[in-house]
């Protein structure tokens, strides 16, 4: 309780100013005009009155849904960063953590790309800001995992999640994959740990939002290997042991074939029911959808709390769900295929 | 001042203009600055409205001009400010505006990338320059560590005849490429190389020869131990590729010296980093060559300019000295990734002499190139700056008529706009003569010319009756607008409510120089905030430091306060002498303080009566004046009664108030 009542002692401002951008986040009337758009220059209009502001008035040229996606990012980025540059302590230390997701997620398509040839500068561009480190422009001088680790990574706060993916196997498809999970695995179990150290309200408010985040990458992981060679032993080392399937559903999932007895495992669990099933309004969502959904739910919740650091984790999350809503209309309206424009994710009333 | 009392006696309007005279008479009643237009279609997004285009065309023009500003305030061009307010261009003019403002900015970005592509090759020239310079550094370095005579012990094996090697060696050392391609008549500037490798390595290796830790295993290792063991490896090769030039006689030493027989060639890159990357490189460079790489490094005194952001950076010139094609690609991808710009460093000293004088001339070259670029930039920007100023105006002025003509309706058969608007009953004279003159005047030799004479119905204002309550508007001037700022931060009255400005104007003032009193400080504020005429138009605010520095002084001049020292001027006004407790000053204030709430509540009658609203009157007005007086009425009569009755001898017995 005490430690609560000092949170705004150093938090307190960067706190206020956490809520300050989540009460910009765009609303259901935002999303019904932004539907309306005919062009991508009226979306750029209509998001001048928002919060976003002038961010597209210096592009000179005709817009682009890459150009829009870079601007909106960019300013994710730009707050993030304002916020970053002035934590200090447990806060500083938990907003990097924040980062690491991205990284991992940089390094893993830097990866794929030496593997298709690609250019490294196209590559480099392609990469989320949010997870820029130094030698990621070096990693292409990598070609199995112990060069990585060796050359790259063991300067990189990533370096301690690697230990487990070490061997002597050249990169390839599957190997990279394999590597993306077992890191993501390292990285949540790791953030946890680090949360429940922190103890208080941070950590209830964490454990919830991680819990569900581990639970479904076991799902995804579990879905998407059938029809491929991946072992079930294999399989089960890249569940991160966070979430509530831990450590039966875990065993459960890790034996499942096929998506019935996938759904059979989350029977189990009442919120995990409700997004197998067919909830029965018609409307064709997807099961990511659905864990997208569950995802707002929880982050929005977060805020309902104060004196936490959950919210810092919670506006970036919900950020990027507003940045792909954005793109997703943009992507509708600029090839006129308004079929789907509804199926954003709406956040805020 | 009685006009500021009440506000403005306001009527909604309705307009009904015709299309083509639209956009001049929205320009004339802009200019006027006497209506506000009320929003007929609330509902509409931004981008559904008529006027949607000319406002995107708008946003273009500023955007350019936004580009034209950061040109010049990049380049400290003063931008000219005369001072005046343009009015806006007609629809015709804007198409040549914008033409000239779409010409402007191709010409900038034209000499912008031209000037970025030369400052590009300035800066790879100038990077070269140094890289020779440094170049000839080091190997220069390696003379003089070599002089130590480190070479005999490093590689073991002594005698005279390996001294007079030594001495050849350096002999040849010193005299530059020339006389090394003497003695060794097989050899190339390679050979030199060799030397200057081995005896770099072997040097090395004997100033650290303390630390003979053999390699460790894979792993955190410090980068101290990191260079001993590079060279310990380095020198491992050398010696196991055939003795090295360990040998016994000259001939040996020239063989091994020569390489070509044993594969033994060393070869390196010459590159310039920033300086900031130098650690991680050396770190990576080492992780991933396994120490098989040596690299010597020195920095740039002079920061280099980026061609892209215009920045000064500090950078750093590198070589890496390696062995074997496998090491070369490594190291190559490495500096690609660190982004490092490689150069070809010629081996001999010769070349890399002929080659810097040929860059030096090169560079002289272009930067005549550079400066008329930079000479064409700037007229370019100086003749911009000239009329920025009046663009931002004029398309600032655009943007908003076609805002406004955005709040009208459009008629049916879309020859008729109608609109709503606010004024001032007072002003509809003004607004009609506006309109008139904006329309049906053929003559003007001003922008309205001929587009007007077309125009066959006037426009038409129609004052209309509603239940709406109209805004409220204060006629204000320079003095009062302060004033009116101040209360309206408290609350903007209602519509023709009692407005308390013309009281504080004299109130505000004299309150705040009771709390002051300084005469000296007083009189500084009054000096400060006097309009001057030569100063540009002053802030909002000076009429207000003005009137209060004036009162500061005469209250100032009763406390007998200057500059917070008391002074003695107009001797005491007591007749009596002697000290008695004197709280005059604080009673004084309270008997103020109730005079002003007191007419506060007076003033809340005024609003009473005007509204006809007795009950009010009798349930508000009545209760309040009554608690009033009874309370703190009562506590003033006490006061002045004690100020009069009791005199200075008999003070000290006087009841206490409280």
């Amino acid at each position: 309780m005490f430690s609560e009542s000092m949170f705004s002692v150093d938090a307190g401002y960067l706190e206020g100013l956490a809520r300050g951008f989540k009460g910009g986040i765009l609303k259901k009337t935002d999303y019904y005009n932004l539907t309306q758009c005919e062009t991508l220059e009226d979306l750029k209009l209509h998001l001048q009155s928002t919060d976003y502001g002038h961010f597209l008035a210096n592009e000179a040229g005709p817009l682009t849904v890459s150009v829009i996606e870079e601007r909106l990012k960019e300013k994710l980025i730009i707050e993030f960063n304002h916020l970053r540059t002035q934590a200090t302590g447990y806060l500083a230390e938990f907003m990097d953590y924040i980062t690491y997701s991205y990284m991992i997620d940089n390094v893993v398509l830097l990866l794929s790309g030496i593997l298709h040839d690609r250019p490294i500068k196209e590559m480099l561009a392609k990469c989320h800001p949010m997870g820029t480190f130094e030698q990621m422009e070096a990693i292409h001088i990598a070609t199995t995992t112990r060069e990585l680790y060796d050359a790259v990574l063991v300067d990189t706060p990533l370096a301690p999640y690697f230990a487990d993916c070490i061997n002597e196997e050249d990169l390839n498809e599957m190997n990279i994959e394999i590597i993306r999970n077992t890191l993501y695995k390292a990285y949540l179990e790791d953030f946890s740990a680090f949360c429940q150290q922190i103890g208080g309200t941070t950590a209830e408010v964490m454990q919830e939002v991680l819990a569900f985040e581990a639970d479904r990458r076991a799902f995804m992981i579990t879905i998407n290997s059938f029809g491929t060679e991946l072992l079930k032993e294999d399989r089960k080392k890249l569940y991160p042991a966070c979430g509530r399937l831990y450590p039966g559903g875990l065993e459960m999932l890790a034996q499942a074939e096929e998506v019935e007895q996938v759904k059979l495992v989350a029977d189990y669990f009442a919120e995990y029911r409700v997004m197998f099933e067919d909830d029965g309004t018609g409307m064709d969502k997807t099961l990511e959808d659905k864990f997208f959904e569950h995802e707002v739910r929880l982050n929005v919740r977060a805020f309902m709390q104060q004196f936490h650091y959950g919210v810092f984790y919670s506006l970036v999350k919900l950020k990027e769900q507003e940045i792909r809503n954005i793109i997703w209309i943009a992507e509708c309206v600029s090839q006129r295929h308004r079929a789907k424009i509804e199926a954003y994710i709406p956040i805020l009333e | 001042m009685g006009d500021l009392f009440r506000s403005q006696e306001m009527t909604l309007c309705q307009l009904f203009l015709q299309a083509e005279a639209a956009f001049a008479c929205v320009s004339e009643l802009g200019e006027l600055g006497l209506v506000q237009f009320r929003d007929l279609k609330p509902d509409t997004n931004a981008f559904q409205r008529k006027f949607v285009n000319e406002i995107r065309r708008c946003d273009e023009m500023e955007r350019k001009l936004r580009y034209l500003e950061k040109e010049i305030k990049k380049d400290s061009v003063p931008v000219l400010d005369t001072g005046d307010n343009p009015e806006a261009p007609n629809p015709r003019e804007m198409v040549d505006l914008e033409a000239n403002l779409e010409k402007l900015e191709n010409e900038l970005r034209d000499v912008n990338a031209n000037e970025e592509s030369l400052k590009r090759n300035y800066l790879e020239l100038t990077e070269l320059k140094h890289i020779l310079r440094k170049t000839q550094t080091f190997f220069e370095e390696t003379v003089d560590q070599h002089r130590g005579g480190a070479l005999g012990r490093a590689l073991g094996a002594g005698g005279s005849q390996r001294q007079r090697h030594q001495s050849d060696e350096r002999a040849s050392l010193i005299g530059a490429g020339g006389s090394a391609e003497e003695a060794w008549p097989q050899a190339g500037g390679l050979q030199l190389h060799l030397k200057l490798i081995s005896s770099c390595l072997c040097t090395l290796i004997d100033l650290t020869a303390i630390d003979q830790n053999p390699p460790k295993a894979q792993g955190r290792v410090t980068d101290e131990e990191s260079w001993s063991n590079a060279l310990y490896r380095a020198d491992v090769a050398l010696t196991a590729s055939g003795g090295g030039v360990g040998g016994g006689d000259s001939a040996a030493a020239e063989e091994a010296a020569s390489g070509g027989g044993r594969g033994f060639r060393f070869e390196f890159l010459a590159g310039v980093l920033l300086r900031e990357r130098l650690p991680a490189f050396e770190r990576m460079l080492w992780r991933v060559c396994r120490g098989n790489v040596f690299l010597k490094q020195a920095d740039i005194d002079v920061p280099l300019e980026d061609p892209a952001s215009g920045d000064e950076v500090l950078k750093a010139v590198f070589i890496v000295f390696f062995q074997g094609d496998q090491l070369k690609s490594r190291v190559k991808k490495i500096c690609e990734g660190f982004r490092a710009s490689l150069y070809p460093c010629p081996d001999s000293q010769a070349e890399r002499r002929e080659m810097a004088i040929s860059v030096m001339t090169r560079i002289e070259d272009l930067n005549t190139v550079l400066n008329t670029t930079v000479d064409h930039r700037r007229r370019l920007l100086m003749s911009a700056a000239k009329n920025l100023r009046l663009w931002f105006i004029k398309v600032g002025k655009i943007k908003a008529i076609y805002h406004t003509l955005n709040m009208f309706n459009v008629e049916a058969t879309s020859k008729c706009l109608i609109g709503e608007a606010w004024c001032a009953v007072d002003d509809l004279d003004k607004i009609h003569l506006a309109l008139r003159s904006s329309a049906t005047v053929p003559g003007r030799p001003s922008r309205r010319g001929t587009e007007r004479a077309g125009s066959s119905v006037p426009p038409i204002l129609n004052r209309m009756t509603t239940r709406e309550a109209p805004p409220t508007y204060f006629r204000v001037n320079k003095l009062t607008v302060g004033f009116q700022n101040i209360i309206d931060a408290y609350g903007v009255a209602s519509y023709r409510e009692a407005n308390p400005t013309p009281f504080a104007v004299i109130t505000f003032p004299f309150l705040f120089a009771v709390m002051y009193g300084d005469f000296g400080h007083g009189a500084l504020m009054f000096l400060a905030a006097l309009p001057r005429r030569s100063g540009p138009p002053s802030s909002t605010a000076r009429y207000i430091i003005l009137l209060m520095g004036l009162f500061s002084v005469y209250t100032g001049l009763i406390y007998n306060d200057v500059f917070s020292h008391s002074v003695n001027i107009f001797g005491s006004g007591w007749s009596v002498k002697g000290q008695f407790s004197n709280m005059s000053i604080d009673q004084a204030s309270v008997v103020l303080g109730v005079i002003h709430m007191v007419f506060g509540v007076c003033v809340g009658l005024t609003n009473h009566l005007y509204r006809r609203d007795f009950l009010s009157v009798i349930g508000e007005f009545v209760p309040q004046l009554l608690f009033m007086m009874a309370m703190f009425g009562y506590l003033v009569i006490l006061i002045v009664y004690k100020w009069i009755a009791y005199s200075g001898q008999n003070s000290n017995c006087a009841p206490n108030l409280l």
